[in-house]
């Protein structure tokens, strides 16, 4: 191939590098992008699949509603095509982390089979920090991504059954500690399902020892099959191989299901049978005690009555008492009075009396005086008689003693006169005188006393007379007597009769006392038996709310039996798992996008071409006459412009390939593991997709060239030998709006009419540059909308800022004293409690999980939640007393319309009809909304309120953070969560989204640069002499610019016009296809999204033109002189 | 009368990358106002190199050239092009029109970038167009397509008209009336017109003649009485 002709054309190429970048470059971004996203979601599937083989992911999981016995796994290991069987526990349980409760799914990890060899080691798990359980008492916990559980390793945690069994039932402890973070292919994405306990869906997972559980059957039995590995499981070939196992072993579940069935229903009826009576009984009970209750109230009535009559007599009766009391005493006071009157005249007579006698008193005194008197003067005369009687006496004394004092002398010296001397003569003398002068004074005592004797006869007298006296006042002191007496009869009967009155008085006082009382007694008798009335009702409510709880159960137990009746082995493949299906979704949605984009690529791919072939073959036209003329072959001549084409598209291509297939997947798969948990990304080749874009991008340009140089092949040599007649000049449209025209500069008429004179030219920019505005306002949408679900969803639709979650089986008291405290405080400015709970809506076959909301108060629940179509958000969409309102993503995804009736099935598995009434914009989760009394009409239960509402005060500082510490303190609030994180959460996610955004404005960037600048390149290499004539008639560089680019500014320009309209289309469909089944994104591109877009767009229209001044400067003018070619 | 146009020992040397090639080696002459000057020597002579450094196109490499008091020689890019808008008109062999306007607008195109325009109309008027001026280029023939280039060129109202071989593509009827045009006007209008041909025959017909070969002037002639076009056969 050394051939002239094939030098020509490699020197063609080298000569012409502008233009061979024109096809190269359309072809490799048109290549990269189309092959790049087409691979995304093969690699992620790809990636996705080894992962699960990497880590042995189950091939089947088989559940039954009456669990799996050691003999049912025992079978299953027998069944041929069986690789690895792990029977296996789960239990959701509920633990509590700071302020937040979040539910658990706990799972069993059999500690004998932990080795990544070991066949019957199922979903292993991959450890990311520390290690796994080793021993009771160990787990590992979810190395969480988007949910942040706030647990860490060391931290242990205590699980709660969350349910009214015990946690004992199930699990032989209730406290782990964390040693070691994991992943498993087993959960994928952070959305773990739903659950019936705590805020109703699975927040994270933990892995503890398998002996930790105590359950009677297995929940869970993981299957692996033989030989399943090497095949991609998000193939259908993997399914194919599996077809055989799963009909054995659906099989073999029917019949193991039909030996437990009967034996649980039996025990169920039992217990439902047993619980009909207990409620029989109750309500028995319950009956009989209310009336009891009745009579007592009654009893107390009548003796309230009997209370008040005795009361009214024993007042008549004390009354008529004192009354009685009175006239005693009136009639004592009379016999009183009499007795005085008779004691004073005794006392009288007694007085006078006395009054005698004292007269006699005094006279007999006055004669005792005067006899004492006379009495006292005989004394007085007789005084010295006395005295002379004394001494006489004396003198006879002493007389006597010297007698015989001597006559002793004389005796004792008679007896011995040598002893005692002998008298003298003087005693002898005396002792002769003495007994002489007794004799005389003897006569003269005896004279004296006779004398003395007068005396001792007044004394007699007077004696006498004082005798007499003392009779008198003897008798005067028993009259005395007498008088006092008489006195103290007197006062004794006043003080009778005071008594009498005091007894009197005091009686009367006990009356009145004894009376109030009584009454006092009959107003707390009536308070009493009002309160016992009030009591009664209250009972009564109260217990015929408990009786209705008891009502309700039966009605839930017996439709659980009907539930069992349906049970049944569960033989469920990976298609019937969570994350690996969602996973699928997120990978198909991925490969639906892929599918906008080829025709738009290879439709401006075409027309680079189409116009770049074009110019080349104009310019080389009488080349081509020259070869014809030669003998060239019109093939051979054509060769050189379809190889050109071929061989820039082929290496185009394969720059695209090489940049395309592992840059977009890359980017791709990583803006997707903000969602998912899965290892980096893996590249799986893909040949049929290289070959063919490859193969659509060469056949479309090299056709487009061969469309090109085959008008002017088909000539004869000596017409292309002559210059081709200029293309004519035509008046356009607007011409004929002279007005109009008349005031168009000439460099705008040749713009304008050189607008339409090449139409090729005309669609491939517009084309071109539409792509590029489209896919900035595509990339800005996906922001914009992403970022508005957070907003509207938190600020238009949801008014209220948190919700705190009762307890469970609260009373009405307790629920209302809950309330009060919330109102009582400052940080929260209303709040409304509601029924909130999982349900699932049934439409055909199709099943969605929503949240259930029920409210009693449609009217404050207006300012709460913003029910409202998106479409008009002014319009109201009121909650009847029938039907309900669902969201909006639900509706679309299952087709739903207003009228509609659904089957909603509510958190007690009760599925009824209800009518759709209204459909809501909504934006994260699914929702229905409805009224109590829809509620009670649809189940004939209550909707009892289990979560409140809460709308902070805005005025109050750290309304979030107060609010909260004083909430918790409330043990009747279970949880309490305000959005706040959820909105952080999503606006981190959506922060990654710039990575998306970024490679959308390069890639536009790039479309716009290419076709910009082959547009740019065609225009000057056609209008070079045009370009020329303008410098040499002296045209400025900038008005040369000015006439070349206007054209360029404006075809930029209507390509940005269009394109705002197809990037709206790309947005949708890009939106449509990318959402997660549980959230809609906003479909909302913002108008500064649009200006950004364009602006973006004229910015990348303006580099170009400043690139290709250079080329515009450096045209010579001599090339006006040429001659035509 | 003092000289109009003035070239000093003008030389101009292209450089293709080791070699030199000189188009001109020392060029004199002089021209007068309203001269009709025809430039005439063989292809490759260096009379198109002249008119390109006279129309300001080209620099030339060394020398000197005045043009009514200013040194064109000395100028820069920038007053080139000023010198090429005010002063000078162009006509091309092959007319170099804008295509995608009509004949009254491609004489527009020149005269919305002039100082002192003469009028459109008069002008088409003047090339007899008159009836045709709303046309395309690619509606009107050879001849009538060089005379809305004459009449773009004058309607600038240029000191000096430069004509490339103005009858080179046309055929000898037109060809003449062509001819003719541009003498009527510089007689009728005094206007300075250099005409660069490689046809001998129409020399009898300038003021002045000047002869170039291999990038020197072999004579420069002062004809006394020219002849008018009609006379000339050729």
């Amino acid at each position: 191939m050394r051939s002239p002709l094939f030098k020509d054309t490699l020197r063609e190429i080298r000569k012409t590098k502008g233009r061979f970048f024109s096809i190269f470059g359309i072809v490799a971004i048109g290549v990269a992008f189309f092959a790049g996203i087409l691979a995304s979601a093969p690699d992620m599937k790809y990636s996705a699949d080894r992962y699960f083989d990497d880590y042995n992911l189950m091939d089947y999981r088989v559940v039954s509603n009456f669990g799996i016995t050691e003999e049912d796994v025992r079978q299953l290991r027998q069944v041929e095509g069986i690789e690895g069987v792990q029977a296996s526990y789960t239990k959701d349980v509920i633990t509590r982390i700071g302020s937040r409760e979040l539910v658990l799914k706990v799972h069993a990890l059999d500690l004998n089979h932990k080795d990544p060899q070991d066949p019957n080691y199922i979903n292993q798990l991959v450890v990311t920090a520390g290690r796994l359980p080793e021993k009771s008492g160990e787990c590992v916990i979810e190395d969480g991504k988007i949910v942040v559980s706030g647990m860490k390793i060391g931290d242990t945690i205590r699980i709660e059954s969350g349910m009214s069994d015990a946690l004992t039932d199930s699990f032989s402890r209730d406290t782990f500690t964390i040693v070691g973070t994991v992943n498993t292919p087993y959960y994928l994405s952070y959305e773990k399902g739903t659950s019936s306990i705590g805020s109703g869906s699975v927040d994270t997972y933990v892995y503890v020892p398998q002996s930790d559980f105590k359950m009677e059957v297995y929940t869970d039995v993981y299957l692996t099959a033989r030989g399943a590995k090497p095949f991609n499981s998000y193939q259908q070939a993997y399914f194919d191989y599996l077809e055989p196992l799963s009909e054995t072993l659906t099989t073999l579940g029917g019949e193991r299901a039909e030996l437990r069935r009967q034996a649980i229903v039996d025990e169920a009826m039992q217990e439902y049978t047993e619980g009909q009576a207990e409620y029989e009984e109750a309500l028995a009970t319950f009956n009989a005690e209310i009336e009891k209750a009745e009579k007592k109230l009654q009893d107390g009535k009548d003796e309230l009555i009997i209370g008040q009559a005795t009361l009214t007599s024993s007042k008549a009766m004390a009354e008529a008492q004192l009354k009685q009391g009175e006239a005693q005493i009136e009639m004592i006071q009379k016999q009183i009075d009499a007795l005085v009157t008779t004691y004073e005249e005794k006392k009288k007579e007694y007085e006078t009396a006395n009054a005698q006698a004292l007269t006699q008193k005094a006279e007999l005194e006055g004669q005792i005086a005067e006899k004492q008197k006379t009495l006292a003067e005989k004394q007085a005369e007789l005084a010295p008689l006395q005295q002379e009687l004394d001494e006489q006496t004396q003198k006879q004394l002493d007389l006597t003693t010297r007698q015989i004092e001597l006559e002793t002398k004389k005796a004792l010296n008679q007896t011995d006169p040598d002893q005692y001397p002998p008298l003298n003569d003087e005693e002898a003398a005396e002792l002769e005188k003495i007994p002489g002068e007794l004799i005389l004074i003897n006569a003269r005592i005896g004279e004296l006393q006779a004398q003395l004797a007068v005396l001792t006869q007044l004394e007699a007298e007077i004696a006498a007379a004082q005798a007499q006296l003392d009779l008198i006042n003897q008798g005067l002191e028993v009259s005395a007597t007498v008088l006092k007496t008489i006195d103290e009869q007197i006062a004794s009967a006043n003080t009778q009769i005071e008594q009498q009155r005091q007894t009197l008085i005091q009686a009367k006082a006990d009356a009145d006392k004894q009376i109030a009382e009584g009454e006092a007694k009959l107003k707390q008798g009536q308070k009493e038996a009002a309160q016992g009335e009030i009591d009664l009702a209250l009972n009564k409510a109260e217990g015929e709310a408990k009786l209705e709880d008891a009502r309700e159960e039966l009605v839930l137990a017996k439709n659980k039996i009907e539930q069992i009746e349906q049970g049944k082995w569960y033989i469920l493949d990976r298609q019937s798992h969570y994350s690996y299906m969602d996973y699928k979704g997120a990978a198909d949605r991925m490969a639906a996008i892929a599918q906008v984009f080829p025709v738009f690529f290879f439709l401006v791919a075409a027309l680079v071409c189409l116009t770049t072939m074009t110019r080349m073959v104009d310019e080389q036209r009488s080349q081509i006459g020259t070869m014809k003329a030669l003998g060239y072959t019109t093939s051979q001549i054509a060769f050189k412009y379809v190889f050109y084409a071929a061989f820039a598209s082929l290496t185009g291509s394969l720059v695209g390939l090489a940049v395309g297939l592992f840059a977009f997947p890359a980017i791709i798969y990583t803006a997707w593991l903000m969602m998912y948990v899965l290892p980096p990304v893996s590249f799986t080749p893909q040949l049929p997709l290289m070959i063919g874009s490859t193969a659509a991008s060469v056949l479309v340009t090299t056709l487009a060239a061969f469309a090109a140089c085959y008008k002017e092949l088909i000539e004869t040599p000596a017409l292309l030998m002559r210059p081709k007649a200029p293309k004519l000049g035509k008046k356009i449209l607007i011409e004929r709006m002279t007005f109009l025209w008349k005031r168009f500069s000439f460099t705008s008429k040749v713009t304008a009419r050189n607008l339409f004179r090449y139409k090729k030219r005309f669609f491939m920019t517009v084309l071109g540059i539409s792509g590029c505005t489209a896919l900035l306002v595509a990339g800005f949408g996906i922001k914009d909308s992403i970022s508005r679900i957070v907003n509207s969803q938190f600020g238009d639709i949801f008014k209220y800022q948190g919700i705190a979650s009762l307890q469970k089986d609260l009373d009405e008291n307790q629920k209302q004293a809950v309330l009060d405290e919330i109102d009582s405080l400052e940080t929260i400015s209303e709040a409304l409690d509601v029924y909130q709970s999982n349900a699932v809506v049934y439409q055909g076959s199709d099943s969605t999980e929503v949240t259930l909301v029920v409210t009693s108060d449609s009217e404050r629940f207006r300012d709460f939640v913003s029910l409202h179509p998106r479409t008009a958000p002014d319009e109201e969409l009121r909650l009847k007393d029938s039907g309900v309102v669902v969201s909006e993503k639900m509706a679309n995804d299952m087709n739903l319309h207003i009228g509609d009736t659904i089957e909603l099935e509510n958190e007690k598995q009760l599925r009824r009809n209800v009518e759709i009434t209204g459909i809501a914009e909504n934006y994260l989760n699914h929702y229905v909304y409805m009224n109590a009394n829809a509620y009670k009409e649809t189940y004939d239960l209550r909707a009892q309120s289990n979560a409140v509402f809460l709308k902070l005060n805005e005025a109050a500082a750290n309304a979030e953070q107060l609010s909260g510490q004083q909430l918790l303190k409330n043990e009747d609030i279970s949880s309490l969560s305000f959005y706040t994180g959820i909105k952080d959460n999503f606006n981190n996610m959506i922060r990654s989204l710039n990575y998306i955004v970024l490679v959308l404005i390069i890639s536009a960037g790039m479309l716009a640069f290419v076709v910009l600048y082959n547009l740019t390149n065609v225009n000057i290499s056609e209008r070079l002499r045009e370009i020329a004539t303008l410098k040499v008639l002296g045209f400025y560089n900038k008005e040369v610019n000015t006439y070349v680019y206007k054209e360029n500014i404006i075809l930029t320009l209507l390509g940005s016009l269009l394109g705002l309209a197809l990037g709206k289309v790309l947005h949708l469909t890009i939106m449509v296809v990318v959402e997660l089944d549980n959230i809609m994104f906003g479909r909302i591109v913002l108008p500064q999204s649009y200006v950004i877009s364009v602006v973006i767009t004229m910015l990348f229209a303006v580099i170009v033109n400043q690139v290709m001044k250079r080329k515009l400067r450096a045209i010579p003018m001599v090339e006006s002189l040429k001659s035509v070619e | 009368m003092s000289e109009f146009i003035e070239f000093r020992d003008v030389r101009k040397v292209y450089k293709m990358g080791e070699v030199e090639i000189p188009a001109l080696d020392g060029v004199s002459f002089q021209i007068k106002k309203g001269e009709f000057v025809v430039i005439a020597g063989a292809s490759g002579a260096g009379k198109s190199t002249i008119l390109n450094i006279l129309g300001g196109m080209d620099t030339c490499t060394s020398g000197e050239i005045m043009v009514d008091g200013e040194e064109v020689s000395k100028m820069d890019a920038r007053q080139l092009t000023t010198y090429r808008r005010y002063d000078i008109g162009f006509v091309f062999q092959f007319y170099n029109l804008v295509q995608n306007l009509t004949a009254r607008e491609n004489v527009e195109l020149a005269v919305q970038i002039c100082k002192n325009p003469l009028d459109v109309d008069q002008t088409i008027e003047a090339v007899g167009l008159r009836e045709r001026r709303n046309n395309f280029p690619s509606q009107l023939s050879g001849g009538e397509q060089q005379r809305v280039a004459i009449a773009r060129a004058l309607a600038k109202n240029p000191k000096l008209l430069l004509c490339d071989e103005p009858t080179g593509a046309l055929d000898y009827q037109t060809g003449k009336s062509i001819l003719k045009l541009l003498q009527d006007t510089c007689r009728q209008q005094q206007m300075t017109v250099i005409v660069i041909t490689h046809n001998l025959a129409l020399t009898p017909m300038g003021d002045k003649v000047i002869r170039v070969k291999s990038g020197k002037i072999r004579s420069i002639e002062v004809n006394e009485h020219p002849k008018p076009v009609e006379q000339i056969e050729w």
